[in-house]
């Protein structure tokens, strides 16, 4: 009789730090969602919206979506390499991802300075907008405030992912990992696409449409 | 500070009025009957709903009560039967209650809260509270607000004849305010950066208090303010008292200088905002 | 794992038993309990004296007003009243010390699935009391715009002066950190370590209560997180998100984004609070009644439903800021299909002690005194979910009486049942049930008398959040019941400290409680005190129901344990 007793379980073999995994993404997601749908609903509400055309550097910004796209895919040949029990590539790809990752981070500074320090042409654009000085900064009205509020926590969130994936790299540096032993891998992989799938959304919202 | 006078001995007969009911002030208001009613509906059935909960609590203390020493019965409550006592029930809340109140509000909101009197004979008013009181405009001779002749009475002064419908919309110059009339059962919050709008009648005459209902600071507790209900011809000679210079002039003395820039500026007032 | 030697820092401060862990939230939230008790007292005594000396503390509190309360410290007095009881004291007791202490041990689980991310949450919560309890130090005082706290409001340019703001906002966040890590750790844990045989129609329904609440707070806590980041840029570094008129300074936002925002939040946060308790109640009903939980599935079921309408009903906070009229019916709809699920598990409840053999021990005593509060302060629910009459009831202690009757009423007797029940697994001992009638009786009475009488003051126009209601004639009527409601919860506080009396003493006394005093059938009972650390000897089997009471084919007792089979 003592079979039938079971745990039916809706969530199949998942490991249980992945399925918590999966719980904290929905919930960032949700922070994401929440932050978002704010900048949506300010700007429906105001006139004084920037041209991301005109304010915001597409081209770079492209490019750096196309970086995190990368890393994403660097993940996960990193993750294929430890299933078939190569350190070596493992170690690679995620350098590489991590590289991706810190060169992400680099251009949005680069980015953030930019706009900080500010010129003449720069201050065209706002102008246009309604905005007022040659600089961009989170108090040029909400429009600044949703573009940095926006971007730098997702920037908080690669800045996480680095280190994240630095300790994971650390740790199969000291052969923590083989093929019958990748389970964080896969976890810190699910947090890593994550951030690059909010990428996507982050762009398209603030830089695209 | 003013000195507060305790009633301790005034308190005694309170203590057995005031456990069953307090009368709310008194309503002088067009359609307060209406809130009024609502509220007693619901005390009538909600009071029947609670008295049935409880005396079957009672029923149960006093006869199930283990002292008695009887054995409980063994069940689930699963049944179908039981399922399905519980569900009708929980229908029949919902429609001698919740749907019919839910009936009821929307009667009201249609024909009274949210039905905007379209004819001529309106008072329109202005109001902008700030941090802590009540500032009225009154539209002046050319009827339109946001022009030189707009009429801004002294703070916390508002006047209007009665048996005539007024229109107030309110914008906040700070923070968050609410406009409140307990006499009339009603109030709206005043949102800074946004137009918000109610509108009501009175019946009688005389003064009521206008508070503050939302928190909005340190003397939230006194933002106060006078609503003069008073006869036609009354409220058009305070009209007329208070023509746009001598406003001017009320304005001027209020505050001191330091206060001069964020007071409400002598010339407020919005291009009234047409409702739907 | 319960062998090797452990030092007081791993054993009773760094512990990462959920056990430990769980007493640690017991003692926090006993301290806020009481800290916003002392609060609320002092509310009371300016509502009802105003501007009177504050006796016996009054000269040594506040010497420079003569040892009056001054408007700017009672703003700040409700403030910390309503965060303190909602995320201070509440937050911890029942998601805290009850959530971590019976979900492993009723589902039959060695630990959480987590024991450091717990450890974190509570450290961090520990943390973020820190933080809120040093606002107190500022020359300026502590936040002053509500627990709502409102922009412009609490936003610098709104008027409170000093830090007191900003440091509510960073305090907060800490607290919704802790309680996501929480959250993550309670749903993983009831998803994957439920013993064998313990299916989800198996478990307690204090289990299905305290699960549905950490689904909701996974959900609407990262909500507020995000409100309370957007609210700190406002009120640090100049960012213009909640203002808008004269205070923004350039393109303007919007203040009822925050309040949206709040709401979304808000309003499921009452249900995450009440929700541990309805589970409790219905178990807690099933034992002392020594009957099956009346309709446990359709109350399982019910609770779900509650837990998914109430994140659609959050405008019914917000009637007076004049919203679209399709936008309010809706909301109001919504709210009041609420009652439905409501009025079924309620009448649960009476079916459970329909036909019961009923002991009026102290938590069933509680328990029932839920049923009384938890009736009046939903039904209540109803006017204000009723637009035209929020339209005059909106910010009123109408409101107010209102949810005192749901949160503080229901949530601490709930509270108290919990702890009346589950102390003699805790620390081994009962609570001394000539004291647990007192308190209760005390209580009662006393409760009752306070806050139906603010539904009273709010039918006859009282708003809340004012210092002192003689400012205004319309309520001039009113001091005298004013005074009574605030004799009443002087003496609800005298009962209160009866309550911490029993505790400490019974904590200490040397009579030991039987392992399972309360003859109950779930897993949490089935070890002898104290509990060691992993909970059970071997994994336990579940073969019943949670609720086997009075079974016909059993004779020499009425209970039948959930691991326990029927050997004929
Ligand atoms: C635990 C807390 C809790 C709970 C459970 C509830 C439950 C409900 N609340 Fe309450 N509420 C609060 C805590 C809570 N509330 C707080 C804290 C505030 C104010 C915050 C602030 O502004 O500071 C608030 C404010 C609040 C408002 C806004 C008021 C205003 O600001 O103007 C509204 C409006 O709709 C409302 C409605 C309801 C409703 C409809 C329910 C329903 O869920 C109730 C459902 C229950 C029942 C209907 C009763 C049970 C059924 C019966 C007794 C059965 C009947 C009998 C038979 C079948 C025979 N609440
Ligand atoms: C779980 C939540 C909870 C709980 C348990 C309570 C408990 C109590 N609350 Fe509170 N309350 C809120 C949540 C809660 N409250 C919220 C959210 C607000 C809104 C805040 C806002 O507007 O922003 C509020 C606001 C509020 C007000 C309105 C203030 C205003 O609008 O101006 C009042 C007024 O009477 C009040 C009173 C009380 C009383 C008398 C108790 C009693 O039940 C307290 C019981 C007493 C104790 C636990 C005391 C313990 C004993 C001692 C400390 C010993 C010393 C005392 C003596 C010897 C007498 N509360
Ligand atoms: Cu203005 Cu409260
Ligand atoms: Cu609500």
């Amino acid at each position: 009789m003592n079979q039938t007793l079971t745990v039916k379980d809706p969530f199949g073999t998942a490991t249980t730090g992945k399925l918590a995994m999966w719980l904290f993404l929905a919930m960032d997601a949700i922070t994401f969602a929440a932050i978002l749908m704010g900048g949506i609903y300010l700007r429906l509400r105001t006139d004084m919206w920037g041209d991301a055309g005109q304010v915001l550097n597409i081209p770079l910004t492209s490019f750096n979506t196309f970086l995190l796209i990368m890393s994403s895919f660097t993940m996960v040949m990193a993750l294929d390499a430890i299933k078939k029990n190569d350190i070596k590539g493992l170690k690679l790809f995620l350098s590489l991802t991590i590289l991706g990752g810190v060169s992400f981070l680099g251009i949005q500074i680069y980015e953030y300075a930019h706009f900080i320090i500010g010129n003449a042409e720069l201050g065209q654009a706002l102008q246009a907008t309604g905005l007022k000085g040659d600089s961009f900064l989170w108090t040029s009205g909400t429009y600044g405030a949703t573009f940095y509020a926006t971007t730098s926590f997702h920037g908080l969130h690669v800045l996480t992912g680095v280190i994240y994936l630095s300790v994971i790299f650390y740790q199969s540096n000291k052969g923590m990992y083989s093929s019958a032993n990748y389970d964080r891998i896969e976890i810190a992989g699910l947090f890593w696409h994550f951030v690059d799938l909010v990428w996507i959304l982050v762009f398209t919202i603030i830089y695209l449409i | 500070m003013k000195n507060y006078q305790s009633k301790n001995i005034n308190s005694i007969p309170y203590f057995f009025s005031g456990f069953w009911y307090k009368d709310p002030p008194k309503d002088v208001s067009l359609d307060g009957y209406r809130i009024d009613n609502v509220i007693h509906y619901t005390d009538l059935v909600i009071g029947i709903y609670f008295g049935i909960v409880v005396a079957a609590l009672a029923y149960f203390i006093f006869k199930y009560r283990a002292s008695l020493g009887h054995k409980a019965e063994y069940d689930h409550g699963n049944s179908r039967k039981n399922v399905m006592f519980t569900g009708g029930l929980g229908l029949l809340v919902f429609f001698s209650v919740d749907a019919v109140i839910e009936k009821m509000a929307f009667k009201d909101l249609k024909e009274a809260f949210w039905n905007f009197p379209k004819t001529e004979n309106v008072i329109r008013i202005e109001v902008m509270p700030q941090q802590f009181a009540w500032n009225f405009c009154y539209a002046g001779p050319d009827n339109e607000f946001g022009t030189d002749d707009d009429i801004i009475p002294s703070q916390n002064q508002m006047h209007i004849p009665v048996n005539t419908p007024v229109v107030v919309q309110i914008a906040s110059w700070d923070v968050i305010h609410s406009f409140y009339l307990p006499n009339f059962r009603i109030k709206q919050d005043a949102t800074p950066g946004m137009i918000t709008a109610l509108w009501f009648q009175a019946t009688e005459t005389g003064v009521f208090d206008i508070a503050c209902a939302e928190l909005c600071g340190n003397s939230h507790y006194k933002m106060k303010g006078f609503l003069t209900v008073e006869s036609e011809e009354d409220f058009q000679s305070w009209l007329s008292e208070n023509t746009p210079e001598e406003s001017q002039d009320d304005w001027d003395d209020w505050g001191d200088e330091d206060e001069e820039d964020t007071g409400v500026p002598e010339d407020w007032g919005w291009a009234w905002k047409e409702i739907k | 794992m319960s062998g090797h030697q452990k030092s007081f820092w791993t054993k009773y401060i760094f512990s990462t038993d959920h056990k430990m862990i769980a007493k640690q939230f017991l003692w926090l939230g006993m301290f806020f309990l009481f800290f916003g008790g002392a609060l609320a007292m002092l509310i009371r005594w300016q509502l009802g004296y105003p501007e009177q000396p504050v006796p016996l503390i009054g000269n040594w509190m506040w010497p420079g007003d003569g040892g009056i309360i001054n408007p700017d410290i009672y703003n700040q007095m409700f403030t910390m009243h309503g965060t303190i009881m909602i995320f201070w004291a509440i937050t911890p007791l029942l998601i805290g010390a009850f959530g971590n202490f019976i979900i492993p041990l009723q589902i039959g689980a060695g630990d959480m699935a987590f024991p450091k991310l717990n450890l974190f949450s509570f450290w961090t919560m520990f943390l973020a009391s820190l933080i809120l309890l040093s606002s107190y130090l500022l020359p300026t005082g502590t936040a002053a715009g509500g627990w709502t706290s409102y922009p412009p409001l609490s936003s610098p340019a709104g008027g409170i002066p000093g830090l007191g703001q900003t440091i509510w906002t960073v305090a907060l966040i800490f607290m919704g950190v802790s309680s996501m890590m929480g959250a993550i750790n309670y749903i993983t844990t009831v998803v994957r370590m439920r013993a064998p045989g313990m299916d989800y129609f198996k478990m307690p329904l204090s289990v299905w209560g305290l699960f549905l609440t950490s689904i909701l707070n996974a959900v609407f806590v990262p909500v507020i997180a995000a409100g309370l980041v957007m609210l700190l840029l406002d009120q640090t570094i100049g960012t213009e998100f909640f203002l808008a008129g004269r205070l923004a300074s350039g393109d303007p936002g919007d203040p009822l984004l925050f309040q949206h925002v709040f709401w979304i939040f808000g309003h499921p946060e009452v249900y995450i609070l009440i929700l541990p308790v309805w589970g409790i109640i219905s178990d807690l009903l099933s034992v002392f009644s020594r009957k099956p939980a009346f309709g446990y599935r359709v109350t399982a079921i019910a609770m779900c439903t509650v837990t998914a309408l109430s994140t659609l009903v959050w405008g019914h906070h917000m009637y007076t800021t004049g919203m679209s009229p399709l936008l309010g019916k809706s909301f109001m709809f919504l709210t009041l299909l609420i009652s439905i699920p409501s009025a079924m598990f309620f009448l649960n409840w009476l079916g459970t002690m329909w036909k019961g053999s009923i002991h009026f021990t102290s938590p069933m005593l509680f328990s029932i005194g839920v049923i009384w509060v938890f009736g009046l302060g939903g039904l209540t629910g109803l006017y204000n979910a009723t637009i035209t009459a929020d339209i005059y009831l909106h910010d009123t202690m109408f409101v107010v009486g209102h949810f005192h009757y749901t949160l503080a009423a229901s949530v601490m007797f709930g509270s108290f049942a919990a702890i009346y029940f589950w102390f003699p697994r805790m620390f081994g001992r009962k609570l001394d049930s000539r004291l647990g009638k007192i308190h209760f009786w005390g209580t009662f009475i006393s409760i009752n008398f306070v806050f139906f009488n603010m539904m009273v003051l709010g039918y006859a126009g009282h708003h809340r959040r004012i210092y002192n209601p003689s400012e205004y004639s319309f309520l001039e009527p009113l001091t005298g019941l004013n005074e009574w409601i605030s004799i009443f919860s002087f003496l609800l506080g005298v009962f209160q400290v009866v309550f911490l009396i029993n505790m400490v003493w019974s904590m200490f006394k040397k009579e030991r409680s039987p392992q399972n005093p309360w003859k109950a059938t779930t897993l949490e009972w089935t070890m002898d005190y104290p509990i060691p650390h992993g909970n059970f000897e071997e994994t336990p089997l579940v073969h019943n129901g949670p609720h086997e009471y009075s079974r016909p084919d059993i004779k020499d007792r009425d209970w039948l344990g959930q691991n326990e089979r029927i050997t004929v």
